[in-house]
């Protein structure tokens, strides 16, 4: 596929592509499902070992990318593995993408009938979602990463918000003790942590479509950061005001704790569904970006326009997000979700890498010739 | 690429046009409830109240009661819904001024009963997302698990955590009878009642629906405000202690030990200290401006103590003798003296009533062993209240008073 | 960093991008073929610039007369200039050098009441712009500027539909030349280029294509040329028949091009870098490409202090939030999430709403429907009758149907704020577009709640990034950033940091100020 000069988007657009990525569903369920790992009040350490893995990964990624300029995965990973072990590859990175908008969708819908719309049928929250989805990504890479760009600053707008109006109801000592019971549950929470900042792989793909690559480090390390920024302010307000023993009663810990706030003004009395339905942008983003990628997938492995696929993929996605029967597979969902992610978003990379650096793939083959 | 549009466009619109709007439900199709009061239900051939295993929700009577499909339960609910007409909009003329709100009763055996039930006797839909106030009656609170009975309420999504949680020494369902003072609706009043905290110190800090979760889920001991009717008049002094474990009320405790748990828990802004001077045998008072309390745990042979440091500031009010003279400092020291004892009697008298009586760690002395000695508090959390009404605990206040910022001496 | 500035900034063939120079005197050579070359480069392509040749009978010294049709008065050249010199030229038997010759023009031969000498085409080029005739001479590196204003005062007509308090009061006509004229007078620049065009198989319409040709980005004013020669119609009757033609996505809600009366807003706008077009015949020139931003600035933002306009700029995005979300939000609010209405607030909308006999989302229709039907009666009635038509419709219906129970009180704050929002909006064209969105988010509020509206508001928000004006970003600077379009985004900075013209646009001159040294 040829790149138009036109899709080229700038390091901003990266670095607020890598945020809008990874700040999604996982943060409303991230204390609970950490803290159940965890046991102690430490989750925020274990986020912070998270995001120092999702950084480590996305620095193999950046290196993998910037070998193949103006390549993505799916066509440089050919070029590393041989065509059928690539072909394979690139089929797992495009069914986790699949997984991943399922899921996103799912959460979404869970989370309104949860809160907003109890007996609305989640096909309808579904399926709503997808169109509105689909309709961004039919427009191609440069709408979306504009929708990234400016849905990114909303979001970041909002926590900020959230994590200042809590900071009324925080007590210091629901984090104490620290590290009661040494490092190695902090250790056992990191990898579901992982789960939240799962999106930042999306550099593996839009590096090649960058104005300048050479600055894909520079994008992903201000894009992963962020979101550790404001998942260790969720960590920590959330558990120092609801603790750790409440936090793992509760279905979706985060927007519980808004709704514990008493926020001056009283412009709205209940500021728990106004955040729920700011949320929706950010599932959004993630989902149309996992869309986007899938579609991009199956495009390039057919070598066909990437948007003739959506309405393929949304059909697949509907039903990927139907699959869990109840909320708490979801859940059990999102935590196998992770896990593969772990392998192939993760580990793969890591071995093409060095299998690219042992047999002089990608940019240093090219500056020979 | 246009015609993708189209379709897009005509998919959606298909889509939202052939959904229902299953949740509509108009603003004035529903019930607003406001406040919620949780009482035990007595019939005249009820003898509940001496009974053991009430433990048990469903005793066996009531079994057999629904078996016949006559449900008598022992929960009694009354929810506050507001009457909107009388409280808002035009008045029409010649109606009868109404109270502005209806307050509607529902019997069950379960918590979700109790709920259901209300559909039966309200013609507005019941939604709880305004709710304000949740009374609790003293009676319930002694004889049942209070987590058990209020986790279904807990689960409930519209339930603010905002609300504000009391406990009444009397029957629950009175409070909202009561003619309202400045709110409109007896529920508002006891919500902005509760809220004031700043200025007295004879009632504990208000409970939230979110922070009673909070203890429970920690399974921490803590007192609740006790709200109670003299005469018709509101009234929110003291508290009620509930003991972590099985959440059932343990005791009341009267303004004074309330004043000491609040010095104990830095809350202590707002009290008063009282003494009579020995030297003239006057009252003097003050009024506590600042409250600062540090719990240290002391472990001694395996037993664990507990040093209660006070810092606090207070300010000199009243003083029958007259004589009271900031720029002498001596005339300072004695009274501080005296203040320091005072509030070390508060304190002690708290703890005694807590420690020996209730048995209750409602200053959360807990957290600081957990703190501090993380490994020993895993062995005794569960047994902790136990530990603490053993615990022997040594208060030392320390006071600094001040004159008023208008006048210097007398 | 720049880079991509150089990038913009690179001359293309096709113009040659012109400045009349103070420092670089051009002074006039001898040949007058080579003179006159150098005056079409830099004002040539523009049609209504005349040069005419001048052969006197008896002589074969070559004359010419450059004069801009419109500004000049045609009779007052035709009379005291071209026909004395093509009449009572001195003969060649005199045998006078040039200089001499001039001197005999000057002095015996126009019958011009006022002119002078000058010996630079500077000079000539200015003159010729102000609406002076230049004359010149084979051989002579000397012209006469003949003073020959001749642009027809007209009464100026404050344009209808975009009053101002402190702008110029004039507006465009009918007459495309007059048009023409106002701009010239406004933008003395030699690249101020006009382009002519006919439209239409049969009515043959005159289009005019105005920019200024080293400032506008030259792909955009082929992709203009282009689309309107692509224009396939019988007939052109008016500029808005045209924009239907030309526009990008004509499945938009969103309008993308910019309609005004205003001579100084297209003037400001050729400034920026964007291309005009006039039509005979309309009183509007019609503006490409545009941004959502240029719909929510008012001519009148460029001639008030800057923290007065933010300030107003700021509401003016505040009141198309309400205009679009308001009605949605409240149908919203009062069938699905009425936990979220203040405890206060929601027991008085419920008293208000007691006895209402439609759903919210039904009311809210009604009403907005209503207020369409009113908007559009009084638009179309006469003045005085417009505003009986208003009263009727604000105080009569709105407060018996209160009385009658139809509607509850709120909704008709609702409706009104809603009303007053979208009028607030400086472009009349958005609103039209708002109105038509209202009622779709609407219905998705009544149908899902804010679960609906916030859906309607992603989508809205998707489309709007998606969409391109002759390919610019519609939704620029804000999606794609452009951080330094800020200045004059929602807030105005200060005139004197407004120094560069938008980034949005190509531009070939980036800067509005210091244009020696920011060049490339």
């Amino acid at each position: 596929m040829i790149i138009n000069s036109n899709d080229k988007i700038s390091t901003k657009q990266a670095t607020a592509s890598v945020t809008a990525m990874i700040i999604g569903a996982g943060i409303l369920t991230m204390t609970r499902s950490t803290g159940k790992e965890v046991g102690t009040p430490d989750i925020w350490m274990s986020v912070i070992l998270g995001g120092m893995l999702a950084l480590t990964l996305g620095f193999v990624h950046v290196k993998l990318s910037q070998r193949f300029p103006g390549e993505t995965f799916f066509q440089y990973s050919h070029a590393i593995c041989g065509k059928f072990i690539g072909t394979i590859i690139n089929l797992a990175m495009i069914a986790l993408f699949i997984l991943l908008a399922g899921f996103e969708a799912r959460v979404l819908a869970e989370l309104v009938r949860s809160f907003l719309l109890y007996s609305t049928p989640l096909e309808v929250l579904i399926i709503s979602f997808l169109w509105v989805g689909a309709y961004l990504v039919a427009g191609g890479l440069n709408p979306l990463v504009r929708i990234f760009e400016l849905f990114s600053i909303v979001m970041v707008l909002i926590l900020t918000g959230i994590l200042i109006l809590g900071l009324q109801h925080f007590d210091i000592n629901n984090l104490r003790p620290v590290l009661s019971e040494g490092i190695m549950p902090v250790i056992k929470g990191v990898k579901s942590t992982f789960l939240s900042y799962l999106g930042y792989e999306i550099l593996l793909f839009i590096t090649g479509f960058m104005k300048e690559p050479q600055k894909a480090m520079k994008a992903m390390f201000i894009g992963v950061s962020i979101p550790i920024f404001y998942y260790i302010g969720i960590a920590v307000i959330v558990t120092g005001v609801l603790t750790l023993e409440e936090t793992l009663t509760l279905t979706w810990p985060t927007a519980t704790f808004v709704n514990s706030i008493d926020y001056p003004g009283g412009f709205i009395e209940n500021f728990q569904i106004f955040f729920i339905i700011a949320w929706v942008l950010a599932i959004y983003t993630t989902f149309s970006g996992a869309l986007y990628i899938a579609s991009m997938g199956i495009g390039q492995i057919i070598k066909k326009k990437t948007s003739d696929f959506i309405c393929f993929l949304m059909p697949v996605i509907f039903l990927v997000s139907m699959i869990p029967d109840n909320q708490a597979r979801v859940f059990e969902m999102g935590d196998l979700m992770g896990n593969l992610w772990l392998v192939v978003a993760g580990i793969i990379p890591l071995i093409m890498l060095v299998v690219a650096v042992i047999r002089k793939k990608g940019s240093v083959k090219k500056a020979n010739e | 690429m246009n015609k993708k549009i189209i379709l897009f466009a005509l998919a959606l619109i298909i889509s939202v046009s052939c959904t229902g709007c299953w949740d509509r439900l108009e603003i004035e199709e529903l019930g607003i409830i406001v406040g919620m009061a949780f009482d035990i239900a007595h019939h005249e051939d009820d003898k509940q109240s001496g009974d053991n295993d009430q433990e048990n929700a469903v005793s066996s009577d009531e079994m057999e009661d629904m078996e016949e499909g006559n449900v008598k339960g022992n929960f009694k609910m009354t929810l506050q819904y507001v009457y909107p007409k009388s409280m808002g909009g035009e008045s029409s003329g010649n109606s009868i001024p109404q109270e502005p709100y209806i307050n509607i009763q529902s019997e069950g055996t379960t918590v979700l009963h109790l709920i259901n039930d209300v559909y039966n006797v309200s013609s507005r839909v019941p939604r709880y997302d305004h709710l304000k106030t949740i009374v609790i009656s003293e009676e319930l609170a002694r004889s049942y698990n209070l987590y058990k009975f209020l986790n279904a309420v807990m689960k409930h999504p519209e339930i603010p955590y905002t609300c504000v949680v009391v406990i009444s020494d009397g029957p629950a369902s009175s409070i909202f009878e009561l003619e309202p003072d400045l709110e409109a609706l007896p529920a508002f009043e006891v919500n902005s009642l509760a809220r004031v905290v700043k200025y007295t110190a004879n009632r504990p800090r208000y409970i939230t629906f979110g922070t009673l979760a909070r203890y429970m889920a920690n399974n921490r001991s803590f007192a609740i405000q006790r709200v109670s009717c003299e005469n018709g008049i509101l009234k929110i002094t003291g508290a009620a202690v509930i003991k972590a474990g099985e959440f059932k009320f343990a005791g009341w405790l009267n303004e004074r030990e309330t004043e000491g748990l609040n010095w104990l828990m830095s809350d202590a802004e707002g009290g008063i200290l009282e003494v009579i001077s020995e030297k003239t045998g006057e009252i003097v008072s003050c009024w506590v401006a600042k409250d600062d309390c540090k719990i240290t745990p002391v472990i001694k042979d395996n037993k664990i103590d507990f040093k209660v440091e006070v810092e606090a500031e207070a300010i000199i009010v009243e003083d029958w003798a007259m004589s009271f003279n900031a720029i002498k400092q001596n005339y300072i020291k004695e009274i501080e003296t005296y203040m320091v004892k005072e509030a070390e009697d508060i304190i002690k008298t708290t703890l005694n009533k807590i420690q020996k009586e209730c048995k209750a760690d409602v200053a959360n002395f807990g957290r600081t062993v957990k703190n501090k000695y993380p490994e020993l508090w895993k062995n005794i959390k569960d047994n902790w209240d136990e530990e603490f009404s053993k615990a022997e605990i040594d208060v030392k206040v320390k006071l600094n008073l001040r004159a008023s910022a208008r006048k210097v001496s007398k | 960093m720049f880079e991509w500035l150089r990038h913009r900034s690179k001359p293309t063939k096709k113009y040659r991008t012109t400045e009349i120079d103070e420092e670089h005197i051009m002074p006039i050579k001898g040949r007058l073929l080579a003179n006159l070359d150098i005056i079409r480069e830099y004002i040539g392509n523009s049609s209504d610039v005349v040069i005419r040749l001048l052969r006197p009978k008896d002589n074969e010294v070559m004359a010419a007369v450059v004069y801009i049709d419109g500004l000049a008065d045609g009779q007052m050249i035709q009379n005291n200039i071209i026909r004395p010199v093509l009449q009572n030229f001195p003969p060649k038997k005199e045998n006078l050098n040039a200089s001499e010759l001039l001197e005999k023009v000057k002095d015996s031969v126009l019958t011009i009441r006022d002119l002078k000498e000058v010996d630079t085409l500077n000079e000539c080029l200015k003159e010729a712009l102000s609406g002076n005739t230049v004359l010149l001479l084979d051989n002579c590196r000397r012209a006469l500027i003949l003073v020959t204003p001749g642009w027809k005062v007209r009464i100026p007509e404050e344009p209808i539909s975009e009053p101002t308090v402190r702008g110029p009061r004039d507006g465009f006509s009918e007459n495309l030349q007059d048009n023409l004229v106002t701009l010239r007078r406004r933008i003395k620049d030699p690249n101020l280029t006009i382009i002519k065009m006919e439209l239409g198989r049969r009515s043959k319409t005159d289009t005019a294509i105005i920019f200024i040709k080293d400032i506008a980005d030259p792909k955009i004013v082929d992709e203009v040329r282009d689309r309107l020669s692509r224009i396939d119609a019988d007939s052109i009757i008016a500029a808005g028949h045209v924009e239907q033609y030309i526009e990008d996505d004509f499945l938009s809600l969103f309008p993308q091009i910019q309609y005004t009366e205003r001579p100084d807003k297209v003037a400001a706008n050729l400034m920026e870098g964007r291309v005009a077009i006039l039509v005979d015949n309309t009183p509007f020139a019609s503006i490409v490409p545009v941004t959502f931003s240029m719909f929510l600035q008012a001519t009148e933002d460029n001639y008030d202090r800057w923290i007065y306009t933010s300030l107003i700029r700021s509401i003016r995005y505040i009141a198309v939030l309400l205009s679009l979300f308001l009605p949605a939000f409240y149908v919203a609010l009062i069938s699905y999430h009425f936990g979220m209405i203040p405890t206060k607030l929601a027991i008085f909308i419920a008293a208000a709403r007691e006895g209402i006999p439609f759903p919210a989302l039904i009311e809210a229709f009604l009403m907005e429907f209503t207020l369409e039907i009113l908007r559009e009666a009084s638009l179309r009635l006469p003045k005085s009758i417009g505003q009986a038509v208003g009263i009727v419709g604000g105080l009569v219906i709105g407060e018996a149907a209160t009385r009658a129970g139809i509607v509850s009180p709120e909704m008709v704050i609702i409706v009104s704020l809603t009303a007053i929002s979208s009028f607030s909006v400086p472009q009349y064209a958005l609103g039209v577009s708002m109105r038509i969105l209202r009622f779709a988010i609407m219905l998705a509020a009544g149908v899902l709640g804010l679960y609906g509206v916030m859906l309607s508001f992603i989508m809205i928000t998707s489309h709007l990034v998606k969409l391109k004006s002759f390919g610019v970003d519609y939704m620029s600077p804000i999606a794609p950033m452009q951080p330094k379009d800020w200045k004059d985004y929602i807030i105005k900075a200060p005139a004197n940091m407004l120094k560069n013209r938008p980034a949005s646009i190509n531009t070939l001159n980036t800067k509005r100020e210091n244009q020696r040294k920011g060049r490339g």
